[in-house]
């Protein structure tokens, strides 16, 4: 009898980067579908700035003084609304575990989910800074892109601690609570940094004097994503 | 794994001496009773400063709590916490929890003690200032602390990522203190009293009660952290028994 | 971290001179009290408050023990 005829499985082994993307298109492709948390950051997003704008009183306080606490509240605090939905959506079937039982490592179900955050934050980003740039009428210019670039870079920190605590707090009874309450200490060290860059490439100096911040801002990013890509597989139970 | 590291502590609990069914922990007294020792000895035996006036009196509270709050709690809290990621041992996460506990009631003082001092002195209660901002972030973060280890209810987890939290924050405050430095020197403040400034003019007898009261307050951390620790060995072993029957 | 302490005394030394004349003007607020007599007051608060705070948690200790003792007697009476 000759031997069954063995289908050959498409069959891409393990490796870091692959499976991170994996999880970070399946996290963007599940946010996609159901846009709940980016239509929620969103609206927060474009709520805040008129809020922001309406108490403004314009003879009084310069806009270039207003607007980077106003653009770094708007980051900060939407980042978070996008971050507890990270984990949140494994609650269900227990999808946690079935990664876990995957051979995808630890550490890249944490890229994975790391990378999903940060380009959620990215877009809630791009629609918050021409947002703030329009009701606040700041001036247009090359210092733009500047913060973009400040805002990438903060939010690279800001995803990776984030990451870490919405892994932690999802599965406890105080989740919503919790998330901000542990999490923003450790943004502020990101945060401060990038508004101090914000606020002086907005108001028109050269970008040696930024230089120190953005050291700072970049050796905090790199302590926390390696902090937390380590600290991620403890809080999977084993 | 969870009861037979319970059954150690329990014989562990009976072999060492069990505090006293009246309950008196002598050591927690006789802490309690040097911090008195120096208070009194700072109100009534130490000269007052000169500019300041009875106000820097203050600072022989306020700067041991500090000293004894930020640096002697956060970096064994952290450290505690990595070895019990790396041990296990329920006893590495009990002493981290005590830790953090009696770190957030000096941090406290701290905060509370500071603005007294800083309004006849800066004019104003509080200043963005690297060590006052240093000093909310840590409080922020053993609040956060307390509260999730009371939100978790299975000890295992609990442990685990309260410990992850504490490895974090042994990170996180060197940082912070980094960061607002570098803010008040690139942006100086116009008030740049600080509470450690008086430490240069300080006299020996001022500088002998100062000793004095860090030593104190050192120990009362200590016996506070002692004393909560035995409580939460006696309730985890209570609780054991209760789970059993 | 004495070191550290020290040279952030110097910087401040070297700002000293400027700090009471900046002080109202930045924040607005009345030249601070150097007199002896109105600064008593400010320590007798700051160290009540420290004594509350520590005196509370203390107290919550001992309720804490209490709590406990109880619960061991109601849970194993055999065992006291």
């Amino acid at each position: 009898m000759s031997p069954p005829r063995v289908v050959e499985l498409s069959y891409t082994p393990p490796g870091f980067v692959r499976d991170a993307l994996r999880v970070a298109r399946k996290d963007l492709l599940i946010e996609f579908r159901t846009r709940s948390a980016f239509i929620a950051a969103a609206v927060f997003a474009v709520l805040s700035t008129a809020i922001f704008r309406f108490t403004w009183e314009q003879g009084r306080v310069s806009p270039l003084d207003l607007a980077p606490g106003v653009l770094w509240v708007i980051f900060t605090f939407s980042g978070i609304l996008g971050l507890h939905r990270s984990f949140g959506v494994e609650l269900a079937d227990r999808a946690l575990d079935a990664m876990m039982a995957s051979p995808m490592s630890r550490e890249s179900i944490f890229a994975g989910k790391a990378l999903a955050n940060l380009a959620f934050v990215c877009c809630v980003q791009a629609l918050a800074l021409p947002a703030v740039g329009l009701f606040f009428n700041l001036p247009a210019g090359q210092f733009w892109w500047g913060i973009a670039g400040v805002s990438l870079l903060a939010a690279i920190g800001l995803v990776a601690v984030g990451t870490l605590f919405a892994a932690i707090t999802s599965n406890t009874r105080l989740a919503e609570l919790l998330l901000p309450m542990l999490a923003l200490p450790f943004f502020i060290p990101v945060v401060i940094p990038a508004a101090q860059v914000t606020s002086l490439l907005m108001n028109g100096r050269p970008f040696a004097e930024t230089v120190d911040w953005i050291k700072l801002l970049a050796a905090f990013d790199i302590v926390f994503v390696a902090a937390s890509t380590v600290a991620f597989p403890f809080t999977l139970e084993e | 794994m969870t009861s037979s590291s319970a059954s150690t502590t329990v014989s562990d609990s009976r072999t060492e001496s069990p505090s006293a069914p009246s309950g008196m922990d002598w050591f927690l007294i006789a802490a309690i009773a040097g911090v008195i020792g120096a208070c009194v000895n700072v109100l009534l035996f130490t000269p007052s400063e000169l500019r300041q006036g009875l106000a820097q009196k203050i600072f022989y509270v306020h700067v041991p709590a500090a000293i004894t709050g930020l640096y002697f709690s956060v970096i064994p809290m952290a450290i505690v916490s990595g070895l019990y990621l790396w041990l296990k041992d329920e006893r590495l996460d009990r002493i981290a929890e005590s830790l953090a506990e009696v770190a957030l009631v000096f941090v406290a003082v701290v905060l509370c003690t500071g603005p007294f001092w800083g309004k006849p002195i800066w004019g104003t209660y509080w200043q963005w200032e690297a060590r006052l901002t240093s000093t909310l972030f840590l409080s922020f973060v053993l609040i956060g602390y307390m509260v999730m280890r009371g939100a978790i209810e299975q000890p295992e987890t609990r442990a685990r990522l309260s410990a992850i939290i504490g490895i974090m924050a042994g990170c996180l405050v060197p940082f912070i203190h980094l960061t607002v430095y570098m803010f008040t020197t690139l942006h100086p403040m116009p008030v740049v009293l600080t509470p450690n400034f008086t430490k240069q003019n300080l006299s020996p007898e001022m500088l002998r009660s100062f000793l004095y009261s860090l030593s104190a307050f050192l120990l009362l951390f200590v016996a506070m952290a002692r004393n909560r620790y035995r409580w939460a060995t006696e309730r985890d072993r209570l609780q054991v028994l209760e789970d059993q029957r | 971290m004495r070191i550290e302490l020290v040279t952030f005394h110097e910087r401040q030394d070297s700002a000293k001179a400027q700090v009471v004349d900046s002080t109202s003007a930045t924040t607005g607020q009345a030249e601070p009290e150097f007199r002896t007599p109105q600064n008593a007051g400010y320590m007798h608060i700051a160290y009540i408050v420290a004594a509350v705070i520590y005196g509370s948690y203390l107290l919550i200790l001992r309720r804490r023990w209490s709590s406990l003792r109880q619960r061991q007697n109601s849970a194993a009476p055999s065992r006291r």
